[in-house]
């Protein structure tokens, strides 16, 4: 019996740290595709809603025929669109989002860093044919709300071992 | 439970036996102490707070600078605790929401089993893990600057919390597991406040009322028998043994920082090993908190040839954890050829002589966040009522006041640990002099000073 508590109590622990990793887990992601003069921009974020913080993303600027641009000099900003801004609240300068290269050629990724919720631009600015272009991306950062499936599970792992441990108490005390 | 209280009243020495320091013999404290309300009234004012505080980590505004649970959780608390620790020992250990939930969790469903052996013997590392795992995963994951991971890490340690209190006897949590009660007890060493019985009354007490309880009153719930106490490592000064010692031994008392330290008896490697990797954990702080940080990380990826921040960091913080305990090993090294002892036997005495440099370096860092966003928690209150706060700014005092506050505090912590490393090498040294023990430990506190210094010099990053 002293064995099967135990057992029964470490199951139901582990359970519930294991529920700890879901906080982090994502499900799909966010993309958004753009055809500007016969270019086809595409900005994929790895989080189907983009929260204030850290939030790592890919893109990818191509051709009409889908090859990537020689010599693109790509550059990527983020900042808040103050466009709505009434009176000019917002004074943050555009961040300048450092790009690495991606698995596939014309792909780079980088991690942008939303301050706050809000509206957001992500402009890119890469060279075709020696000429400066831009293509902007807008997005909607929301302020994340509960995790219910992390709140239920240690919920309910807590109610479980509480139930446990007084049917428990309450045999021994019979015994 | 057998009521143990019986008096030794015959047998009672004079009271001059007891410490003059003695607060108890203060009537209006001693009552306090031994009434009901005592510790109660402190345990369920921080339980409500903390439960609104977990609510606001899991439900509240996912901005770390608008949320109150960041906000009251690690620019209040954290920077708090150890100067707490300090000045009252591992009082914050019978105040903390997690013991008195054991506590509550044990009264209606607990098993009350036995501590496992296990858990006995290597409790100690299990909390040396646990505390070097939580670091990790906070820089990976981002635990503090998201509210969401910080509800997510209050909520794990709620539950496990729950499970030792329904399953094991007493606070096995707060004695064997607690990684915080780990860290607590390491910084309680250089406290200022001891709970102590009287040797001459304890030795003709057969009763060990402080230890079994009584009807009324449980015994210690940190598994401390006060007769044979020397250290106040694991006492929470919860009263209990001041409630139910009938012969009125025990004193509770205040003591020159870091005395405790001076004469360690039996010194444990694990405990020395917390200490000096709270030192490494202290530089992983400061050093990802630095301007310069993303630099070094760059130049880590072209060593490494990997941008994965897992393997980059967790390189930095091997490297960062490693540097200290070799440090100290090769210290030991030296000193071998002053005082004649083992490399191991020193790095087990002397690793005491770190904890006031390590509680100087954590309450140095942890200024910079409670005096340069201190403020942040008054606004993020305020913004609970809807009131806002937008662009104001958080500091209560100027970057450099802090900065000088910093050097201060590492320099008095290095003068105590070079003195502790002193008495430590007086007290155990039997053959030749200890000065030369003495300079080679004071050389690596310098060493580690210096280089606390240097990274406090340096612009830090908020929290908030």
């Amino acid at each position: 019996m002293k064995f099967k508590l135990f057992r029964n109590l470490v199951f139901t622990l582990v359970l519930a740290l294991s529920f700890s990793t879901l906080a982090f887990a994502s499900t799909t992601g966010t993309q958004i595709n753009k055809e500007v003069n016969g270019l086809k921009a595409s900005l994929t974020f790895a989080n189907e809603k983009l929260n204030p913080g850290s939030n790592e993303f890919t893109i990818s600027i191509l051709d009409k025929n889908g090859k990537p641009l020689p010599n693109a000099n790509l550059k990527i900003t983020a900042a808040m669109d103050t466009s709505t801004d009434m009176g000019g609240m917002t004074e943050d300068k555009p961040m300048m989002i450092d790009l690495k290269e991606g698995s596939k050629k014309g792909e780079y990724t980088g991690v942008v860093d939303f301050k706050t919720k809000g509206k957001w631009i992500i402009k890119s600015t890469f060279d075709v044919q020696g000429q400066p272009k831009n293509i902007n991306f807008n997005f909607d950062v929301q302020s994340a709300g509960p995790n219910f499936l992390i709140i239920g599970g240690f919920s309910v792992v807590i109610i479980l071992v509480i139930v446990i441990a007084a049917l428990n108490k309450k045999k021994s005390i019979k015994a | 439970m057998a009521d143990f209280k019986t008096p030794l009243k015959h047998e009672l020495p004079s009271s001059k036996v007891k410490k003059e320091k003695d607060l108890l013999k203060n009537i209006k404290f001693k009552k306090f102490i031994k009434s009901k309300k005592y510790p109660g009234v402190f345990q369920w004012p921080v339980a409500i707070i903390f439960a609104f505080i977990v609510f606001e980590l899991i439900a509240g505004p996912a901005e770390a600078h608008n949320n109150f649970g960041t906000a009251g959780t690690w620019v209040l608390w954290w920077p708090l605790l150890p100067i707490l620790l300090l000045f009252f020992g591992r009082f914050w250990c019978i105040v903390c929401p997690f013991g008195f939930l054991n506590d509550v969790v044990q009264k209606f469903v607990g098993n009350k089993k036995p501590v496992p052996k296990f858990l006995k013997k290597y409790g100690i590392w299990i909390i040396d893990i646990t505390f070097l795992m939580i670091t990790w995963s906070d820089h990976v994951w981002g635990i503090v600057e998201n509210p969401r991971g910080s509800g997510v890490l209050l909520l794990m340690i709620t539950t496990a919390v729950i499970f030792s209190g329904a399953l094991f006897e007493r606070r096995t949590w707060c004695r064997y597991l607690c990684f915080l009660g780990g860290l607590s007890g390491n910084y309680s060493r250089t406290g200022m406040v001891e709970l102590r019985g009287t040797p001459e009354i304890c030795k003709k007490c057969t009763a060990a009322s402080c230890y079994k309880g009584t009807s009324e009153v449980p015994g210690c719930p940190m598994f401390e028998f006060p007769k044979t106490m020397d250290s106040s490592a694991e006492c929470n000064l919860c009263g209990n043994c001041v409630k139910n010692c009938p012969n009125d031994s025990i004193t509770i008392s205040t003591r020159i920082p870091t005395q405790e330290l001076w004469d360690i008896k039996k010194p444990k490697i694990e405990v020395a090993f917390l200490a000096i990797v709270i030192m490494g954990i202290v530089f992983v702080q400061n050093i990802t908190m630095l301007k310069i940080w993303d630099e070094i990380l760059k130049s880590l990826e072209n060593i490494l040839g990997t941008t994965n921040y897992y393997i980059t960091f967790t390189v930095t913080f091997f490297i960062a954890m490693l540097i200290p305990v070799l440090l100290l090993l090769l210290t030991g090294l030296i000193a071998k050829k002053f005082n004649k002892t083992s490399i191991m036997e020193n790095f087990a005495k002397f690793g005491y002589a770190i904890i006031p440099l390590d509680l100087a370096g954590h309450i140095a860092h942890n200024l910079f966040h409670l005096l340069a966003e201190g403020k942040s928690v008054g606004y993020t209150f305020m913004g609970l009522f809807g009131m806002n706060s937008h662009g104001a700014s958080t500091a209560i005092l100027p970057s450099p006041t802090i900065q000088i506050l910093q050097y201060i505090i590492i320099i008095i912590g290095t003068i105590g640990s070079i003195y502790t490393a002193y008495r430590i090498a007086k007290s155990s040294q039997t053959k030749g002099h200890p000065l030369g023990t003495s300079i080679v430990y004071a050389i690596l506190m310098i060493l580690l000073a210096v280089a606390n210094i240097y990274l406090f010099s340096l612009p830090m990053a908020m929290r908030m």
